[in-house]
């Protein structure tokens, strides 16, 4: 290959923008992180790691990795779970299964904001479709379940204004927005898998669904289940959205959907704390890089096949 | 490699495997026309033909992998036609060896075991082994044994992407015979590998199917491998079986043209010559004086190359147009006036010929075989040599 | 669970031909009930856009809502007479939805800020991609070591500093800082590296030795080649900066003419008050349409994009 100077021009304007937004911006939220610094400020003092220090103590934070965590172990769980079991229901149906396939994976097309506002109105209390189907229900055989009847006795959850389940809903429409992503690439995955292997189980005697589904289906999925899972932990760690159109100011009844994105938002732009936001901001890199150097690691170590 | 083999005879009596009228269409094409065959015992059966002929979908059928519209398929008397393959009790290895890359070559081996031997509890991935201590034992030392025959012991904790090609079919060969089954079935394993490690695998194959004597059911489409191979071939093409029998018959004595060209390499030459009714034969303006029986008929006459002999008063003529010096033999590939197509002749190397020369050669005309104008077999008894 | 190789051997048909149907019909009723579930946010935003604001009050109606005229309260507050101010429910939903923000200057700037993101992105990584794929130069390892760390930087999450940077060089609220941050997409580069690498270098001899210049080979022998990988990043990107309401919520605080779609949605939002459903679902609905109608026109080529970033 020639030496060419010509590839200072290619990968110059990379390198630059690389460093410039993506480097230097961590490089600053750590430093920023030191200090007690608000924009329009002339300067900022030192002030060591007392964000830090703050983050890991105060009660509001405790809040908000309680209700990032909450959502990112409910959500992943189940957009990955709910992604496979759709991919594998659909593929087993050949053809048929692509119009399940794309309404499934309209979720994902549309702005979460809008679909976020529109769960918003389903979840309302009193108008709301959710309510209004459950309160249907009152006087059948379903107020034998104790939370039920007492749904109808009283009212149901208020849902979103409600501190117990203000998270799980958030959770759920989180869910609802992303296990069809996860079900693309399992799909992906499953069409790769040679149809070879399945008849050599069927030879070797794995009758059942499930024994297929152990001996080749989850074993050569395994790369696939990394990547989706890291994606997924990635995509849930960042959810702001809804977090802020429902609740605008203060995270949540009583901070239950206090999530760190919406955290290092508030902090950041709306009081200005420039240091606390950028402290947060170091912690949320943290958790984000180890996960992913994580899921490397995995790739290299136990899904290497073919 | 004792006991393997007793066991694999003793589960092997009454092999006989029987495809009746086996008729399979995928949608608008039909596949396989009404089909049948019938196996012995420790046989080596080849079903060999171009691709497309349906041989492979007739194996599958016979594993269960496959439906067929119509028809029978009984092991051992028993019409299992509706069982499916897990229940049949037969073993295939696969063109892509379909080895589970996941696991290394013993648990590859034990996988048949653990599905037919051990319970759920026993299956289990930790525990299952302290379960079913006894199980586990015997079925590590049933694939240590096969191990051993094939000569792949160390590479048991290996994975499928560590090893070679020829490796990789040995472990699907060891897969398969792990499990003592009725019969093997092998859909062209030699096909993924390189020629000469074909040729090698060949010998193995043949050598093994001796010590085992099981019943082993071969697909390919290489001629070759079905010569060298089999104790009987079952020739097929467009989804029937064009003739049935030991390779030494479907070589000297094709039922038809069809598969007198598919078997033998070079293929054979191929002739319009005319029975004149009075004994001879008149080929490519010649006339030999034999004497056969029968009325005037035009015959398509088949003379395979080692049949066509350099001759210095040889009563045909051509030109060499090409020459293919393999080493062993030298294929000549003439022009000859009235000839339809080049002619194929085999010759000695010291006898080689160069581009453009002309040569004389000759043939003994008992050699010929005669084919009508449908391609089918005829039979021209010779009252010279009372044969017919 | 799942092998076509089995289903379709039908052996399991012929043996128990119920029992094929049965697992068939089983799975369509289990993916039947999800994609009510799914679809259920969709029909009720379409529907209650169709519909009057007491129908959405009492829940009544179905699906299209009844479509009476009904009487318009702000209208009336202006001090028009009753009749004039009778509405039919879909005309004031969709108009009021166009009146109370310039949703058209919205999508205007949806398309503007995907697009320009989206060619910045192409001209900046494509180039590169093709120096790591095919150049040897002194500090390739290094500088594809640096790509391969800062795929582990989501942009979203240094929006902090990346916002201080803009405020200093008085860039918020303009088109610069929605699309500056994004103009580096390291996954880009990384995605058209190992596509460029399975491009024979033959090619690329072939086009030397024509004259061509490493600027010309890149623009014009390896993008046709990478066509479907380009068009599988740009659905990626454009899906992405669409939707995207974090980055523009931070950046864009004063001037109402740079709202993208989502903050447009967002400020009717906020505006809203009981009577304001109708008109906020028919913004959504807006918002909302152009993506769908792309991905139903283009599915497969949006799957593939998906996979295709997926199955690296």
């Amino acid at each position: 290959m020639p030496q060419s100077r010509a590839y200072i021009w290619f990968v110059g304007p990379a390198l630059l923008l690389m460093f410039v937004i993506l480097l230097i911006p961590i490089l600053i939220a750590g430093g920023l992180s030191l200090t007690d610094y608000s924009l329009g400020n002339s300067g900022a003092s030192f002030v060591g790691l007392e964000n830090y220090e703050r983050i890991f103590t105060r009660s509001t934070y405790e809040k908000m990795f309680g209700a990032t965590f909450r959502y990112v172990f409910v959500v992943v769980p189940l957009t990955v779970g709910l992604g496979l079991g759709a991919a594998l229901l659909i593929h087993s149906l050949g053809r048929f299964g692509d119009l399940y396939k794309t309404i499934y994976f309209l979720p994902v097309m549309a702005a979460l904001i809008a679909m976020a506002i529109v769960w918003e109105f389903a979840f309302h209390p009193t108008i709301g479709i959710v309510n209004a189907t459950l309160e249907r229900g009152c006087g059948t055989v379903l107020e034998r379940w104790g939370w039920y009847a007492q749904g109808c006795a009283r009212t149901f959850p208020l849902w979103l204004n409600d501190r117990d389940y203000a998270i799980w809903t958030v959770s759920f429409i989180g869910v609802w927005q992303g296990f069809g992503f996860n079900m693309v690439l399992y799909l992906a995955g499953l069409t790769s898998i040679p149809p070879s292997l399945y008849d050599a189980a069927e030879m070797d005697g794995a009758k059942r669904g499930w024994d297929r589904f152990r001996l080749v289906t989850w074993p050569l999925l395994g790369p696939t289940t990394v990547f989706v899972v890291t994606i997924s932990f990635i995509r849930s760690f960042q959810v702001f959205d809804m977090v802020e159109a429902f609740y605008p100011q203060g995270g949540g009844p009583s901070k239950s959907v206090y999530v760190m994105m919406f955290a290092i938002y508030e902090k950041g732009i709306q009081q200005n704390l420039m240091g606390i936001g950028a402290a947060i901001t170091v912690v949320f890199l943290c958790f984000v890089m180890i996960l992913t150097l994580i899921q490397r690691w995995f790739v290299e170590r136990r899904t290497h096949y073919v | 490699m004792h006991s393997a083999a007793t066991r694999l005879r003793r589960g092997a009596l009454m092999s006989q495997i029987s495809l009746k009228s086996i008729t399979k269409a995928f949608g608008d094409t039909p596949v396989l026309n009404d089909v049948s065959l019938d196996i012995e015992d420790g046989e080596f059966v080849t079903l060999v033909g171009p691709s497309g002929c349906g041989k492979s979908t007739l194996l599958r059928i016979l594993a269960g992998l496959e439906a067929a519209d119509a028809g029978q398929v009984a092991i051992q008397g028993r019409d299992v036609t509706a069982i499916r393959p897990a229940d049949r009790n037969l073993a295939m290895v696969f063109q892509s060896y379909a080895l589970y890359p996941h696991l290394s070559v013993a648990q590859n081996m034990m996988t048949p075991l653990r599905m037919r031997d051990l319970d759920r509890a026993g299956r289990l991935p930790l525990i299952g082994p302290l379960i079913a201590r006894a199980a586990h034992r015997k079925m590590r030392d049933q694939v240590a044994e096969v191990a051993e025959t094939l000569q792949i012991t160390p590479l048991l904790d290996r994975k499928p992407g560590q090893l070679s090609g020829g490796q990789r079919q040995r472990v699907a060969l060891g897969r398969a015979m792990v499990r003592a089954p009725v019969a093997f079935l092998m859909d062209e394993p030699l096909s993924n590998l390189d020629a000469a490690l074909r040729v090698h695998m060949r010998a193995e194959l043949s050598e093994l199917h001796r010590r085992l004597q099981a019943t082993f059911v071969y697909v390919t489409h290489d001629q070759a491998e079905a010569l060298t191979m089999s104790d009987r071939m079952a020739v097929m093409m467009h989804g029937d079986i064009l003739q049935v029998g030991p390779p030494n018959d479907i070589y000297l004595n094709p039922a038809s043209l069809d598969v007198a060209r598919f078997i033998g390499s070079p293929q054979i030459n191929t002739l319009p010559g005319e029975l004149n009714g009075a004994g001879g034969l008149d080929l490519l303006g010649v006339t030999s004086d034999t004497r056969y029986v029968g009325t005037r008929q035009a015959v398509t006459v088949g003379l395979r190359p080692e049949h066509l002999n350099l001759a210095q008063q040889g009563r045909l003529s051509g030109i060499v147009r090409h020459s293919e010096n393999l080493g062993a033999d030298v294929f000549l590939r003439l022009e000859v006036g009235g000839a339809p197509a080049p002619v194929v002749l085999r010759a000695a190397p010291a006898d080689a010929r160069g581009r453009g020369e002309r040569v004389a050669f000759d043939f003994d005309p008992n050699d010929a075989l005669f084919f009508d104008a449908n391609g089918a077999r005829v039979m021209v008894p010779n009252a010279a040599r009372e044969v017919a | 669970m799942s092998d076509a190789a089995l289903s379709a051997a039908g052996v399991d048909a012929k043996a128990a031909g119920l029992r094929f149907n049965t697992r068939a019909a089983l799975t369509h009723a289990v993916l039947i009930v999800g994609a009510l579930i799914v679809l259920l946010p969709f029909y009720t935003m379409v529907s209650l856009s169709l519909k009057a604001p007491h129908e959405i009050m009492q829940q009544t109606g179905g699906f299209l809502g009844a479509q009476e005229l009904f009487r318009d309260d702000f209208c009336i507050k202006l001090g028009n007479a009753v009749a004039d101010c009778m509405v039919n429910p879909i005309a004031y939903n969709y108009s009021t939805a166009f009146e109370k923000a310039p949703l058209l200057r919205y999508l205007l700037n949806g398309v503007i800020v995907t697009v320009s993101i989206f060619v910045i992105q192409v001209i900046v990584a494509l180039p590169c991609a093709y120096a790591l794929a095919k150049l040897r130069f002194w500090g390739r390892e290094a500088v594809f070591a640096l790509v391969l760390f800062c795929l582990l930087i989501p942009v979203h999450a240094i929006a902090l500093p990346l916002y201080i940077m803009l405020a200093k060089l008085g860039l918020t609220n303009s088109y610069a800082a929605l699309i500056i941050p994004w103009t580096i997409s390291v996954f880009g580069i990384f995605l058209m590296r190992q596509f460029f690498m399975t491009v024979p270098d033959d090619l690329i001899d072939a086009a030397r030795m024509d004259g061509m210049s490493e600027y010309a080979i890149i623009w014009q022998v390896m993008l046709p080649t990478a066509i479907p990988a380009l068009m599988a990043f740009g659905i990626f990107s454009v899906v992405a900066h669409w939707n995207d309401y974090f980055w523009p919520r931070i950046v864009i605080t004063g001037n109402r003419d740079l709202f993208t779609p989502p903050l447009g949605l967002r400020e009717f939002k906020g505006d809203a008050d009981g009577d304001n459903f109708g008109p906020m679902m028919a913004t959504a609905c807006i918002i909302v349409t152009p993506l769908i109608v792309c991905f139903l026109l283009a599915q497969r080529r949006f799957i593939e994009g998906i996979t295709l970033s997926g199955m690296k």
